[in-house]
């Protein structure tokens, strides 16, 4: 759709990253290991004064950090929530957050959180909600918004256009970056029958900022995003398409259950490099195709 | 896309699905009619996903807050005991860590033993009081990150007069039925945790260096731990406490040595004198909140004006099918 990113997005590559859990926190403490920045979840940290604040601090004093969210709930149709907002920009100004992101979802209406990331119809109407809320939030934070395609398991029938036609067109009309991940576009492909491949080559590269790379479960009939294990071959496919068409882009790895010990999240953050020096090694072919890399 | 066969509003939407996710029972046929079904997985299949998904993710967040209740209850009594109260009380804050916060009160208002007071049901009710509130001074407010308080009055001088004592904001006062603090340091540290039995205790939890303390009281200095947690004068304290001014310093003295006492202010001045940096946050928070509300006032109204036809959040919806109504979702 449009060429690579470069410093489009206005937002820096970061290089690659890795999501901060508390079972790491005093690990990283201790030996601050190499990796490059990491990605918190918001909500773990808006009202914590405990050890998780005291560790977040002297870790954003010495790495680049990045929030990413699970309640702004920003399709939703009830009012955005000001004190969340509030919080939110307090953290991110506290900690100087690199960037804010969450995902293109509702979690709930009526004053109620089903802490899930349920899907918009991909509607006219939706986009135009969605795209004006994003602008109030840019406003309130006054920062750009990050959105990520999350994963699905249902698509509405009167929906009207693609998820990468509506994900273009509201980076287009609110101003939003993209978090393209890979495995959501892998588990919503299986899901729903679609092209992933396809999906990626047509969103507008030049307005994303990350991308997430994770595992998920293969349930025979559906996918689910679980972020339980290593990285599968088809994800990296889709991580070296992404790459080669949006240049190098700030990367993490998200693990959340089972959680390994951090070295052994190095090593499979560390099988995303070769896809990074072949976009960066002049030799190497970004037509659009996937990227050749090898990984054990 | 394909044929569209019918254009449901947003507001319609969510608030069905909403419905149908998280009333227990099977879904109406309407709810999954709004997706898509395949050959490999049918839109009811596709709606179960989330409603599964949303179900288990609520409750390992449950069982994630209290380890210890779930220890005693076992697993599937435990799950019986928070489906229910996440039945009745859905979510309403934007973290799983304050899912349980009205757990406790649940259970004490629906406790299981209608035909009389049992013990049992009370320690458990306690067991998941103790839970919450330790997980609030660990996590919540406390004095690592402030600066050193100004010097301590000598609490012997605050025992004639009006001084209010300001605790450490970590310290928290707890009575409960049985020696829970004990059976829950023994699940989280892996250990068999000892039979609970009934032996009413007073317990006060702080924090310091990011480790959670907790120590047993005297009824009386119970009490009075209380009564100084609530913002009363000293002299008010020792009465509400029953206890003489010379054996309330006694305590004052101790809890100083502890550093759970702060500072003694006089009645006029309600805040310590130094700017603490998580008030400087919290202050922040507040104006960001303001603007945020004024932005997004600001914004319907505009849209309201500038575009009539697309609805705004906080219009009411217009939908073919009525949302389900909010007290279904509650």
């Amino acid at each position: 759709m449009t060429g690579p990113a470069g410093d489009a997005t206005g937002l820096p590559d970061l290089g690659l990253g890795l999501g901060l859990r508390g079972p790491h926190l005093a690990h990283v403490l201790a030996e601050w290991p190499q990796v490059d920045w990491f990605e918190i979840i918001s909500e773990n940290f808006l009202d914590s004064g405990g050890y998780r604040r005291h560790a977040l601090d002297r870790i954003a004093e010495r790495y680049p950090v990045v929030m990413h969210g699970v309640s702004l709930s920003i399709g939703s149709c009830d009012p955005l929530d000001t004190d969340y907002l509030a919080r939110l920009g307090a953290l991110a100004d506290s900690i100087g957050a690199e960037w804010v992101s969450d995902h293109v979802c509702w979690t709930g209406v009526a004053g109620v959180n089903t802490h899930e990331l349920l899907p918009i119809p991909f509607t006219e109407e939706s986009l135009r909600h969605v795209a004006g809320r994003v602008e109030i939030v840019q406003d309130v934070l006054e920062r750009p918004l990050v959105l990520e395609n999350p994963s699905t398991y249902a698509a509405f029938a009167h929906s009207t256009m693609t998820e990468w036609e509506f994900l273009g067109r509201l980076c287009e009309a609110s101003g939003c970056l993209l978090l393209l991940d890979v495995n959501n576009v892998a588990v919503s492909a299986f899901n729903h029958g679609f092209d992933p491949h396809e999906y990626v080559r047509e969103l507008p590269h030049d307005r994303i900022a990350q991308i997430h790379i994770a595992g998920h479960a293969d349930h025979g009939t559906h996918r689910i995003d679980t972020h339980d294990r290593p990285v599968p071959d088809t994800v990296w496919e889709l991580y070296g398409q992404a790459i080669a068409l949006a240049g190098p882009t700030a990367t993490l790895l998200e693990w959340d259950d089972k959680l390994p010990a951090f070295p052994e999240l190095l090593a499979e953050l560390a099988k995303a490099r070769p896809y990074i020096d072949a976009r960066t090694d002049p030799r190497a072919t970004a037509a659009g195709g996937v990227t050749a890399a090898v990984h054990g | 896309m394909g044929e569209v066969p019918d254009e449901p509003d947003l507001t319609g939407v969510q608030h069905r699905l909403q419905h149908a996710i998280l009333t227990p029972g099977p879904p109406a046929e309407s709810a999954s009619a709004m997706f898509a079904g395949t050959a490999e997985l049918s839109a009811a299949q596709r709606l179960e996903i989330y409603r599964n998904g949303c179900r288990r993710r609520r409750l390992e967040a449950m069982e994630h807050l209290h380890p210890a209740l779930r220890s005693l209850l076992g697993d599937d009594l435990f799950d019986d005991f928070a489906s229910e109260y996440l039945e009745a009380n859905p979510s309403r804050t934007y973290t799983l860590e304050q899912l349980d916060a009205s757990f406790a009160d649940h259970l004490s208002s629906n406790r299981p033993d209608a035909d009389g007071p049992q013990a049992w049901i009370d320690i458990l009710i306690d067991l998941a009081r103790y839970e919450r509130v330790f997980a609030e001074v660990y996590d919540g407010p406390g004095i690592e990150r402030e600066p050193e308080p100004p010097d301590v009055v000598p609490s012997a001088s605050v025992s004639t007069g009006a001084r209010r004592v300001i605790m450490d904001p970590s310290v928290r006062s707890l009575r409960v039925s049985a020696a829970v603090h004990e059976y829950h340091a023994a699940v989280r540290g892996g250990t068999t945790p000892p039979p609970l039995v009934p032996r009413p205790t007073c317990l006060a939890l702080w924090r310091r260096d990011y480790r959670v303390r907790v120590a047993t009281l005297t009824r009386p200095a119970h009490d009075l731990l209380e009564a100084l947690l609530a913002g009363g004068a000293f002299s008010e304290a020792c009465a509400d406490a029953a206890l003489d001014p010379d054996a309330a310093s006694e305590h004052l003295r101790a809890w100083t040595a502890r550093g759970w006492v702060r500072t003694h202010i006089e009645p006029a001045r309600i805040e310590p004198a130094r700017i603490e940096p998580a008030r400087i946050e919290r202050t922040r928070i507040e104006r960001t909140r303001i603007r945020a509300t004024r932005i997004q006032a600001t914004r319907v109204e505009r849209t309201r004006f500038e575009s009539p036809s697309p609805r705004t959040p906080s219009e009411p919806a217009v939908s073919s099918t009525p949302p389900a109504p909010q007290e279904s979702t509650q």
